[in-house]
């Protein structure tokens, strides 16, 4: 029994740490330019394609393919930020909402119809390798996930704390109108989070397309449950969207395995409706905004 | 808010009505008398939302659980206990008016984005129970053989519910009853408080407004409403199933009213009718139909942000001044 | 006199003629028009598109051939995106404005189920090539037919093979939390244990799940010699990749009975891991009669992937409607029913005829995956 649950728990882990990566791209932009984008599981979808079609197109191995992703969706989450989102900032929240839940829906079909609605999988090679320990099981694949995912959210954190890019969109998230007349190029920083946010969902994408597939519809479900880890973290909090990201990784694998499978869904909600009955100001304290 | 009708308003009223009446005559296919049966339980779901976010200011992203339970309440207790669909619409709205009642009391002190993810996840756990509490909703089996309403018989009309007219006439009724129930509500002091709660909370509060009281009546009486919208789609369509009541229906309502403009009674109904009918001629567009649509969302969400009705009513009142 | 005479035996050879003619013109001039329904947008686009492809390729073998008795067959398509009221609509659609003599579809339980009442009310013949939930033919709607096994015929041949021949007695059960899967695992289980067997675990997934891991570690802890697994393609091969992940497959064997695993889609996105999957289908690629293998071969020319079970059904199932409308040599839809009613068909999966609820009645091919094929093990098997 013990063992199944740390099976349980490993597997929660990685998961986690999927959510983190797109969970903390959807997060940047809503404490920035504080919209919501709905369109944000799509942006992960459409780089798992891009990384798809690097790979079978350009013939590169999965690495490489991975940073493709994640440059191509940089580039294109700057270019959705100028044209869709820049002329809704500072409109109500349930414009961006709408708006970017019509992206997502011309997206997610646009897709369709271009790809097919044909699942595929992208062979990083790794899933027939397996590690043993303690009774464990793991793949290099999912080791792998493990580990890209905890670099890429280190060298984030580390280029908000420490870059002056990663200063100026802290300081636009606290006061945009203060930043703004520090000098700060506010319309720029929102580019940079877009194309932030853009690469990491395509790394995560990426990730999920070799371990499970990838597909026009996988992008819906994941921007809801990403949407409950920042509310869970604090919205536009990069240590608490972490471990929002983890618990809820958690929940599903917990909870699925021993509670009920059927109800999986149900469980980051869950988690999240106790947290704001028992602690309003959310995991890590703070506004409730 | 002039609140008089005048005689040239009453005379508009009575053509508009005249022309509704007669829609059946020049539109006698079945295919399009559904697609106007289901503007009209669109039109009342889009009302009842607009009431919960449009004019209190409180974005819900469930809106569809209420239908659903409604539908599955009207369903079961008709199969069950044989009562017709004239009282088992009451049982649902009462079912649903409950259940939002409840959940109201418990989400409603969250506000902005909280409130909206909170009353999502609701959404998502009906669809859920629906889905797997199979010895009360037959989950994912869904309920199929629901009766038609029972036939009713006025003076010189007799609706049997055999064809789509009847439903038709129904409907229109149904959606005249919650149109004029929610202009007299809005254009009360109940409504009054409502729109000063959106407007300003805090304010609201200080001038001695019980805000939680108002937002938990305009929530339940929302959810009773689509409720019974509900319990009308399940003696319509006669098979319902978990699928139809998921949260891309609370978003697709959602889309709805701020299509038409969701801080006026006739932009719902507006948005409710032009969503449910564009796809269906978007249908010519084939695959690039939902593409189409999400484009023209954000394109008018950029431009309209008030929504159609919204924007030429409010080009109107500037014009008067 | 003469006149008259004349004119009278003229008058005879036209009526004559404008008899036979009536007789020859019992089908309307133009296209015999026919509706399909399926899913061409949402989650179940890729398996809709499947059915969707034998129908088109049996309508064009048909309009090669000259079309029924001299007519073409014109296709109108709807998408009814898996949801109720949108098929709904789409039927509308079809009866109303293109007037179809009968309409093919739904692929889920739930449009098909809505749209009965429209094929009811507009007397036009409703086939569903794929739906499985029993209320379809349960609910004593002449209108509807079920051009598909159900799950209670696979689970009696199957499970009498496996159980009693095989001896697997220890069975788990993870299937889609649908009307097909629940209705499946319900069937299977029932029989199993009339057979002596056990049902030793049991979970649902919702469709389009992506971690199973959850399900499979539980599995993984509990005695089951046998896994059942009930679903579609891309679901399952997720299964069944992450079931080996976790190294199972030398423990428990994996078992589709309601051949979600049939396809060459899915030995592309499973592998080797598709290596020893046993199961039941109506129709794999495989099957060496002569009608199969040109169904096969021509399929193959035309879409560059062999055929499946999805495929198979539209394919027969717009057969089945042209030899109806043939048969009763009008557009008139309670003829064409009738005709449908009593059709003796014979196509790439066997032999196969209407009972009085209007359920197919086919056979069962035992099915083994070994080195990336679909080997017959037994069959067909008929359920009767």
């Amino acid at each position: 029994m013990l063992m199944v649950f740390l099976q349980q728990a490993l597997n929660g882990i990685i998961l986690g740490c999927i959510y983190a990566l797109i969970a903390l791209g959807l997060s940047l932009i809503f404490g920035i330019l504080e919209v919501a984008n709905f369109a944000h599981g799509e942006f992960y979808m459409l780089g798992a394609f891009m990384a798809l079609f690097s790979m079978s197109g350009l013939g590169v191995s999965f690495f490489p393919a991975l940073l493709i992703a994640m440059i191509g969706m940089g580039i294109i989450g700057a270019i959705i930020e100028r044209a869709v989102f820049r002329p809704i900032v500072g409109k109500p929240l349930i414009n961006s909402m709408l708006l970017s839940f019509g992206l997502s829906t011309a997206l997610a079909n646009l897709a369709l119809l271009l790809f097919g609605a044909d699942p595929q999988k992208i062979e990083s090679g790794l899933a027939d390798y397996h590690l043993r320990f303690f009774g464990l099981h793991l793949t290099a694949e999912r080791l792998m996930v493990l580990v890209v995912g905890v670099a890429l959210v280190t060298l984030l954190a580390w280029f908000i704390q420490s870059t002056r890019t990663g200063k100026a969109m802290r300081a636009v998230s606290q006061d945009r109108v203060a930043a703004q007349l520090a000098g700060i190029n506010v319309s720029r920083i929102y580019t940079v989070t877009f194309a932030i946010s853009g690469a990491l969902a395509a790394a995560a994408g990426t990730m999920v397309g070799a371990m499970f597939f990838v597909s026009p519809e996988m992008g819906f479900s994941v921007t809801l449950k990403c949407f409950i880890i920042i509310a869970l973290g604090g919205f536009g909090k990069i240590r608490g969207v972490i471990v929002a990201a983890v618990m809820i990784g958690l929940a599903e694998s917990l909870g699925g395995g021993f509670i009920s499978y059927a109800y999986k869904d149900a469980y980051p909600f869950l988690l999240l409706v106790l947290l704001f009955m028992l602690k309003p100001q959310g995991l890590t304290g703070g506004s409730g905004r | 808010m002039n609140g008089r009708m005048t005689g040239a308003k009453w005379l508009a009223g009575l053509a508009g009505a005249a022309l509704l009446c007669a829609v059946p005559r020049f539109f006698s296919l079945d295919y399009y008398l559904h697609m106007f049966v289901m503007s009209e339980i669109y039109a009342v779901l889009a009302m009842s939302l607009a009431l919960i976010v449009g004019f209190s200011g409180q974005v819900s992203m469930g809106h569809a659980a209420f239908y659903g339970v409604g539908a599955y309440a009207s369903a079961l207790i008709s199969l069950k206990s044989g009562l017709p669909f004239w009282v088992t619409i009451w049982c649902a709205g009462a079912v649903a008016g409950l259940l939002s009642f409840v959940i109201g009391k418990m989400v409603l002190r969250l506000r902005g984005h909280f409130l909206a993810i909170t009353t999502a996840f609701f959404g998502v756990l009906v669809t859920l129970i629906l889905n797997n509490w199979i010895e009360l909703t037959n989950g994912p089996m869904g309920v199929p053989g629901i009766p038609r309403p029972s036939p009713i018989s006025l003076p010189g009309l007799t609706l049997s519910f055999e064809t789509r007219a009847d439903y038709y006439y129904l409907g229109l009724v149904f959606v005249g009853l919650v149109a004029f129930l929610l202009y007299r509500l809005v254009n009360s002091r109940i409504g009054n408080a409502l729109i000063a709660i959106r407007e300003n909370e805090e304010l609201a509060r200080s001038i001695g407004v019980d805000a939680m009281a108002y937002k938990v009546f305009a929530f339940t009486l929302g959810g009773a409403l689509a409720g019974m919208a509900g319990s009308f789609y399940a003696h319509y369509i006669l098979f319902i199933s978990p699928v139809t009541f998921t949260i891309a229906e609370s978003i697709n309502l959602l889309v709805m009213i701020i299509f038409g403009g969701m801080t006026t009674l006739f932009g719902p109904v507006f948005g409710a009718v032009a969503l449910t009918l564009l796809p269906e001629f978007l249908r010519m567009a084939g695959s690039l139909r939902l593409v189409i649509y999400g484009v023209a969302l954000v394109i008018f969400i950029i431009w309209l942000p008030l929504g159609v009705w919204g924007t030429i009513k409010s080009k109107w009142m500037e014009r008067r001044g | 006199m003469r006149g008259k005479g004349i004119l009278r035996s003229v008058l005879c050879v036209a009526a004559l003629l404008s008899l036979g003619c009536a007789a020859w013109a019992a089908l309307p001039d133009g296209n015999v028009r026919v509706g399909v329904v399926m899913p061409t947008s949402g989650t179940l686009a890729y398996d809709g598109g499947l059915a969707l492809n034998g129908v088109k390729m049996a309508v064009d073998e048909i309009n090669a051939a000259g079309g029924v008795n001299g007519h073409k067959i014109e296709l109108f398509v709807e998408d009814s995106a898996g949801v109720p009221a949108t098929a709904v609509a789409a039927m509308e659609k079809l009866v109303g404005m293109q007037k179809v003599v009968a309409v093919i579809g739904d692929f889920g339980s739930s449009g098909t189920l809505a749209m009965m009442d429209v094929a009811k009310r507009s007397q036009t013949p409703l086939i569903t090539p794929i739906s499985l939930a029993p209320k379809i033919t349960e609910l004593g709607n002449v209108w509807t037919f079920r051009g598909c096994d159900s799950s209670e015929m696979i689970a009696k041949a199957f499970t009498k093979w496996a159980v009693q021949e095989k001896k697997l007695d220890k069975w788990a059960f993870i299937g889609v939390n649908t009307d097909y899967g629940r209705g499946s695992v319900d069937a299977f289980g029932k029989k199993v244990k009339d057979l002596g067997g056990e049902v030793v675990y049991t979970e649902y997934f919702q469709q389009g799940e992506t971690d199973y891991y959850p399900i499979i570690t539980k599995l993984k802890a509990s005695p089951a010699n046998t896994l059942c697994l009930l679903g579609e393609t891309v679901d399952l091969s997720r299964v069944v990749n992450q079931f080996h992940e976790m190294g199972l497959q030398e423990k428990i064997t994996v078992m589709d009975p309601t051949s979600g695993t049939f396809n060459p889609k899915f030995l592309e996105l499973a592998k080797a891991k598709a290596n020893g999957i046993i199961g039941a289908s109506r129709f794999v690629a495989s099957i060496k009669t002569p009608k199969a293998e040109k169904f096969v071969a021509d399929y193959q020319k035309r879409y560059n992937i062999p055929p499946e079970k999805y495929a198979q059904a539209g394919y027969d199932v717009a057969h089945m409607v042209a030899i109806a409308v043939k048969n009763a040599d009008s557009t008139d839809t309670a003829k064409v029913r009738e005709a449908l009613a009593k059709i003796e068909y014979e196509g790439p999966q066997g032999k196969a005829h209407f009972d009085a609820k209007n359920q197919l009645q086919i056979g069962e091919y035992i099915i083994a995956v070994k080195d990336g094929k679909f080997e017959i093990v037994a069959g067909p098997i008929m359920a009767e």
